[in-house]
């Protein structure tokens, strides 16, 4: 698996580029809808510009997936099977998830280029493609029991995250299709409930398969034993685990479902103010690590990510209370937790964890000490929260109008919120110049071999040899 | 047995449970369309090969593009004529899909079908002391 996961990795962050100008495309057309209409309309940008997001993190997380467990093979903490880890077999099962993915993200992509739809929101494409995406991920599935498969210790919590993940996404894939069976697909409210149901558990898997991974780099980074077996993790995997099981109600609070279906969710979601408290009690702590660790990228961005988690945890907690979620839901304030939490949370778990995976080859790399990187760093995160609140200042401004009369003009709401909406695009275009300064530099470290890199490194003002990547 | 593992069991018995109820009994409506031959199933694929959920919403769910299609056939405002004029002819943002006749008779079926089931966003609901919420679904006035 050497080098497998660089194949990942490449793939993943072309992914992401792709989506972050089509993202920009959706967002131009939002407000100028004839631009570029007839090369691409928007019913096309915007399952493109999704996918392209979904598909960022689960081949970006499993490159990182396949990268750590790679590295754990001579670790005694966590002992893995040396011998599939070191096969053929091994490497052969992963290039075939890989080639089952990148086949079928083609066959998809064709689909929406050229207008042939015929699924359901998030997995627009004709059902048959997600056959070859399910095998791909019975392999990632069936390498990871092999990877473990002669651990006689008991397994770190890392590992309960990524083996539920591969588990709940499995069944909830499943599930995303029996709106293909008649007793689901002809019964509306049936149908969106299990579809929602169904997407409520995918975006819980791939939350385990990012939580897992960012566990598993807390210890590489810090080699504190309490990530792999501590009281602490597992209980946030326990509640992660709840809530991929029951806590997808929320998003149908509006649909005619049976009372108690939104009370049972109402309170599993209540459950996350554990989350939050955990969080906020242990951030002081958290800074003595911060200020040893902080000269690394990685840890910039987990910094971030716990940023992110807060702010999205209370915007996701008042999403999770009926009484408001009625006036929230059908607004972009639900655009903004799913930003919030993609790019927030799941890129940068995923940033952190790339840029983990080419210190190793390339150590002046791995310093955060750069200046293109600290201001585009920075920046980004200053145009995710400018991005977040003009889209939730859309969505109350949608929320008040349709509120006082549900019968509005839709083109009136629109006028209203185009002010919002013009500031997302702008934050977004800085998003998108961000992003860029990262990914291309993490890109060429993947692509040209370490030797070529740690030359080239300096042109993006990088240390040739920084202490604290030393010091561990 | 291991307390960890029981507490596991039950965690796996209830979802089950809790998933056996909401696939067979999880709503009050009830319809005759649970054939691939119904005109509102067929619909609902035209719904989906036109990909109008990239858009449009059902029950707040979809898109921010267009506006919200559950009551469209019953909007005070808009109506099935309106909606089938809007459909056949396009009006910029939304554009011209070409559906034939019968597409767009299932298409209605569909959107009436939507209608029937309840309303989005709710207008008639109460909000409870802990904050939840109690929706009057269903409109028996609506084919």
């Amino acid at each position: 698996m050497k080098s497998v996961y660089k194949l990942f990795a490449i793939t993943a962050i072309l992914c992401l580029l792709g989506g972050l100008l089509l993202g920009l495309v959706a967002g131009t057309q939002f407000l100028f809808p004839e631009v570029l209409v007839d090369v691409i309309p928007f019913q096309s940008v915007r399952p493109l510009h999704v996918s392209l997001g979904i598909w960022w993190i689960f081949l970006g997380a499993s490159s990182a997936v396949y990268f750590f467990i790679d590295a754990l093979v001579d670790d005694s903490e966590v002992p893995i099977n040396k011998e599939w880890v070191n096969s053929a077999s091994c490497r052969r099962l992963a290039l075939a998830h890989y080639a089952l993915w990148v086949l079928s993200g083609f066959g998809i992509a064709y689909c929406y280029l050229n207008g042939i739809f015929g699924g359901k929101e998030y997995l627009n494409y004709p059902p048959p493609l997600s056959i070859p995406l399910a095998v791909g991920w019975i392999c990632f599935a069936c390498n990871l029991v092999k990877s473990v498969g002669g651990l006689k210790s008991a397994w770190p919590a890392f590992m309960w995250m990524w083996f539920t993940s591969c588990a709940v996404f499995l069944v909830a894939f499943a599930e995303a299709h029996l709106w293909t069976l008649p007793w689901f697909g002809g019964n509306i409210v049936r149908d969106v409930t299990v579809q929602w149901k169904s997407y409520g558990s995918l975006v819980a898997a791939w939350n385990m398969l990012l939580y897992g991974t960012a566990t598993c780099l807390m210890y590489f980074l810090n080699r504190d034993p309490k990530m792999l077996r501590g009281r602490m993790v597992f209980t946030l995997y326990f509640l992660g685990l709840v809530n991929s099981l029951f806590n997808w109600g929320h998003h149908t609070y509006t649909v005619p479902t049976i009372h108690w279906v939104r009370e049972i969710s109402y309170f599993v979601s209540m459950l996350e103010l554990y989350i939050l408290w955990r969080i906020i009690a242990t951030w002081s702590r958290g800074w003595d690590t911060c200020k040893s660790l902080r000269c690394f990228k990685s840890y910039r961005f987990l910094m971030a990510v716990d940023v992110w988690v807060v702010l999205n945890l209370i915007l996701a907690i008042a999403l999770s209370v009926p009484a408001i979620n009625v006036f929230a839901h059908g607004t972009h304030i639900i655009v903004a937790h799913s930003m919030g939490t993609t790019v927030g949370i799941n890129s940068m778990i995923l940033l952190a964890a790339l840029h983990y995976m080419v210190q190793d080859k390339v150590p002046a790399f791995a310093s955060s000490d750069c200046r293109i990187f600290k201001t585009a760093f920075y920046l980004l995160n200053i145009a995710l929260l400018v991005f977040w609140c003009a889209l939730i200042g859309a969505g109350i401004e949608k929320a008040l109008i349709l509120s006082a009369d549900p019968y509005q003009s839709y083109r009136l709401v629109l006028l209203a919120i185009r002010p919002y909406i013009m500031t997302v695009v702008g934050a977004g275009i800085v998003l998108l110049v961000c992003f860029f300064s990262i990914l291309i530099p993490l890109l060429l470290k993947f692509i040209i071999p370490a030797n070529s890199t740690q030359t080239a490194g300096g042109a993006w003002g990088e240390q040739s040899e920084p202490s604290a990547v030393n010091a561990v | 047995m291991c307390p960890r593992i029981t507490l596991y069991s039950i965690l796996f018995i209830l979802f089950f449970g809790y998933t056996g109820i909401i696939y067979t009994s999880a709503t009050h409506f009830e319809n005759s369309a649970l054939t691939k031959d119904s005109s509102e199933y067929r619909g609902r694929l035209v719904f989906q090969q036109h990909n109008c959920v990239a858009c449009h919403q059902i029950y707040g769910l979809g898109g921010h593009l267009g506006p919200d299609l559950t009551n469209v056939v019953s909007n005070p405002r808009k109506g099935e004529a309106y909606a089938r004029a809007i459909i056949r002819g396009g009006a910029s943002p939304m554009p011209k899909f070409n559906l034939t006749d019968t597409e767009l008779d299932d298409l209605i079926a569909f959107l009436k079908q939507a209608d029937s089931s309840g309303e989005s966003p709710p207008i008639n609901f109460k909000i409870t002391p802990w904050g939840s919420i109690e929706v009057q679904h269903g409109n028996p006035g609506k084919t």
